[in-house]
């Protein structure tokens, strides 16, 4: 029974912040419930009733679920600001975050000297980066909510509860913020604009989103063609993307360090990737299980496994719990990873038919789970189910490690020079071509999805 | 069998690389070389941005769209290996068409801008000029009269702006001008207004083809001028439910009095043609 315990607290917790999420018990009712268990807990020891132990745990970790969310949901705007908003106002701070930059606009996360964070929607020149210290000055107000989305709490999820729509932004200095955070997106940019320079659209920002994540500047079309057939997850850094990595990465350093050497090195460049690529939850999600499976030693194990995608999402909703319920981009990927680990040992004899060569019967199978797992969400959230998502991933995605590979190659080499990045960059066209044109030779079928 | 190949492996993909490589090569030397020009009305949305491309191999790109939009649309005109333009040609620092240029400078070697010396508090402006300076572009502000040689044995004479205008209406000193190669001539408008439309009446505007002004909205395209145009053809290049309910009823119906072809940019996308220098025909 005690071996269940860390199972029934991880439960118990996300069971308790899921429920808040919903029902707003207070902290009051949490208190009672942890008290309770304790309680019971003690009588357990008493009578040696394994059942009622476990159930006081499970009531324990449910009791610091809810505390756990009732404090993040208190937060809000702070006591300096509260009384100006729905004014005209002049605030200062420094971008916090990357800009995300869209087709005609671009969107800062302001952090004030208050600590508040304030979404800046802006126009796309001139272009600022994160650290920039900014004066703003517009209308501050709550975000709308739309129809169909919950636009308001989705950006509380992230403490911002204000937002200024195109207000007058004048640069006043720059270096706010974290300096390795700065210095990595720096780098990152470098790469990206190496990747501009030596590559045609849309196969520049493929590459960019596939390598480091960089969604922004992917034509919606294209995401669009993406969607349809279920291979976006390639494009948004899903946790098989950073699992490359994270393993070309390993044996690159593997080969020459010693092992406690490389291992250190190994998790340091997990992270610091994580932070380059926009530390999105789905990133970090990744990230953690790359790092502990890479600890572990034994990528592929599942008990590993089991192990690594619980303790990422303990810890992931332990930081911030509202990502339960209003980060869809962690749900899915959590999910996903879910069906990877459960679902594919049962699925492995409907894919016996496929060839072993390449991988192809791995990626099937992986495609196969992944979708299935991940079904319920995205009908609730698209409508939509493609039926041809198993032939779209197949033919993708046995060429996407060589696509990163020569993909990034060329993005690094037309940093010293563009004309150093011309055989790699040849190679990485041809086959993110390929890769865009099975994207949109299959989304262009009709029926190739269908709608509810 | 399959060790033989995992120890090979790396070998065969850098052979297949280089392969690939020679044969892209070979395909590009017979593929693009011609004698024809070749005129692109990209579809860029709302905005205009029209490439040339020379039998001399020279492109000029004339304006860039309202956003990045214009990148993806050049690949499809371009072959994928160049990364150069020589020469940008800006109408007017208006949204709609510099806006897409300043991605265009940042990607790709541009030795000449051409523009009327026009200013313009718009941040996509201001953008443009810093990378102008940044990259010693060559900048030159173009006035009636001048004849931009585009090699190959294309050119185009620079209509309009005839004087300076020293007005806060950015179309009053609008780059109008017709490229002509060989017999064939494409009159490009940029957002000509009738005001401007009535100075260049009395010039050789008999062209086969017009970049219909100010995507079709009613203060262009007036009825006197269309008659001196008599164009063959016509492209609006218009972005679909624009706000501005371009191209406006009245313009249509005159264009579709006098001219036997209209292309639209938002009903067909890219309207893309090649002249020969005695034909122009409709890819």
């Amino acid at each position: 029974m005690r071996r269940a315990f860390p199972a029934l607290i991880i439960f118990g917790f996300a069971l308790g912040v899921f429920s808040e999420s919903f029902f707003a018990f207070g902290w009051p009712f949490a208190l009672l419930i942890i008290i309770v268990s304790v309680f019971l807990y003690i009588f357990s020891r008493f009578k040696e009733v394994g059942v009622l132990a476990a159930i006081s745990v499970l009531l324990f970790s449910f009791g610091f679920g809810i505390l756990r969310y009732e404090i993040k949901d208190n937060a809000s705007v702070s006591s300096e600001l509260q009384p100006i908003v729905g004014q005209k106002v002049l605030l200062e701070g420094f971008v916090s975050d990357e800009p995300d930059e869209r087709e005609n606009s671009t969107r800062l996360i302001l952090k004030t000297n208050d600590g508040d964070k304030i979404l800046l929607v802006t126009n796309r020149y001139p272009e600022f980066s994160y650290g920039d210290i900014l004066e703003v000055s517009g209308a501050l107000k709550e975000p709308d909510s739309f129809s169909d989305f919950d636009y308001k709490a989705y950006l509380a999820k992230d403490d911002i509860f204000l937002e200024m729509v195109f207000p007058e932004i004048e640069k006043v200095g720059s270096g706010g913020g974290s300096k390795i955070k700065s210095a990595l997106l720096e780098i990152k940019k470098k790469y990206l604009s190496g990747l501009a320079r030596v590559l045609p659209e849309p196969n520049a920002s493929f590459i960019g989103g596939l390598t480091v994540g960089a969604r922004k500047s992917m034509p919606s079309d294209i995401l669009e063609n993406f969607r349809k057939v279920g291979v976006i997850h390639i494009v948004v850094l899903s946790g098989y993307n950073i699992t490359i990595i994270a393993r070309a990465f390993a044996g690159a350093l593997g080969s020459f360090l010693p092992r406690i050497l490389s291992a250190f090195f190994g998790v340091a460049g997990i992270i610091l990737f994580a932070i380059l690529a926009g530390a999105s939850a789905t990133v970090i999600r990744a990230s953690i299980m790359a790092a502990i499976l890479y600890l572990a030693g034994s990528a592929g194990r599942v008990y590993q496994a089991k192990i690594a995608l619980f303790a990422a999402g303990f810890l992931m909703i332990l930081y911030n719990p509202k990502i339960l319920r209003f980060d869809l981009g962690f749900q899915l990927s959590f999910l996903a990873a879910l069906g990877l680990i459960y679902l594919s040992p049962h699925f492995a004899r409907f894919v016996k038919w496929l060839p072993q060569r390449f991988k192809i019967r791995e990626y099937g199978l992986a495609t196969l789970s992944a979708q299935i797992a991940v079904l319920p969400l995205l009908l609730q959230n698209t409508n939509s189910i493609s039926l041809l998502t198993l032939p779209a991933n197949l033919l993708i995605l046995i060429f996407v490690p060589i696509t990163m590979f020569f993909g990034a190659l060329s993005g690094v080499s037309a940093w010293v020079h563009p004309w150093l990045a011309v055989p790699f960059s040849w190679v990485a066209y041809f086959l993110s071509s390929y890769e865009l044109m099975v994207a949109s030779f299959f989304a262009n079928i009709p029926f190739s999805s269908i709608n509810f | 069998m399959r060790k033989f190949f995992e120890k090979y492996q790396p070998r065969y993909i850098f052979l297949g690389s280089l392969f690939l490589a020679a044969a892209v090569v070979w395909f590009a030397v017979f593929h693009f070389e011609n004698d024809r020009l070749v005129v692109a009305f990209l579809n860029v949305g709302q905005g205009d941005a029209i490439l040339i491309n020379t039998s001399g191999d020279q492109q000029i790109l004339i304006d860039g769209g309202p956003n990045k939009q214009v990148l993806a649309e050049l690949s499809k005109v371009m072959p994928f290996y160049d990364r150069s333009i020589d020469a940008i040609i800006l109408t007017h620092p208006h949204q709609d068409h510099v806006g897409g240029l300043v991605e265009v400078l940042k990607r790709y070697d541009v030795d000449f801008v051409f523009d009327s010396g026009d200013g313009a508090s718009l941040a996509e402006f201001a953008e443009f000029n810093k990378l102008i300076k940044e990259k010693n572009m060559k900048e030159v502000k173009v006035r009636r009269g001048m004849r931009i040689l585009l090699g190959g044995g294309a050119y185009f004479d620079v209509l309009l702006p005839d004087v300076f205008l020293d007005s806060e209406n950015q179309h009053q000193n609008m780059v109008v001008g017709r490229l002509t190669y060989g017999n064939t001539c494409f009159l490009l408008t940029g957002d000509m207004e009738r005001e401007q439309e009535f100075k260049i009446l009395n010039d050789d505007i008999d062209c086969d083809v017009l970049k219909v002004g100010h995507h079709g909205s009613k203060t262009s395209s007036s009825e006197s001028f269309l008659k001196a145009v008599s164009p063959e053809i016509a492209v609006i290049q218009v972005g679909a439910k624009n706000r501005y309910g371009h191209p406006y009823q009245a313009v249509l119906e005159r264009l579709s009095a006098s001219v036997a072809q209209v292309f639209r940019t938002d009903v067909s996308g890219a309207v893309i043609m090649e002249s020969d220098g005695r034909d122009i025909i409709v890819k």
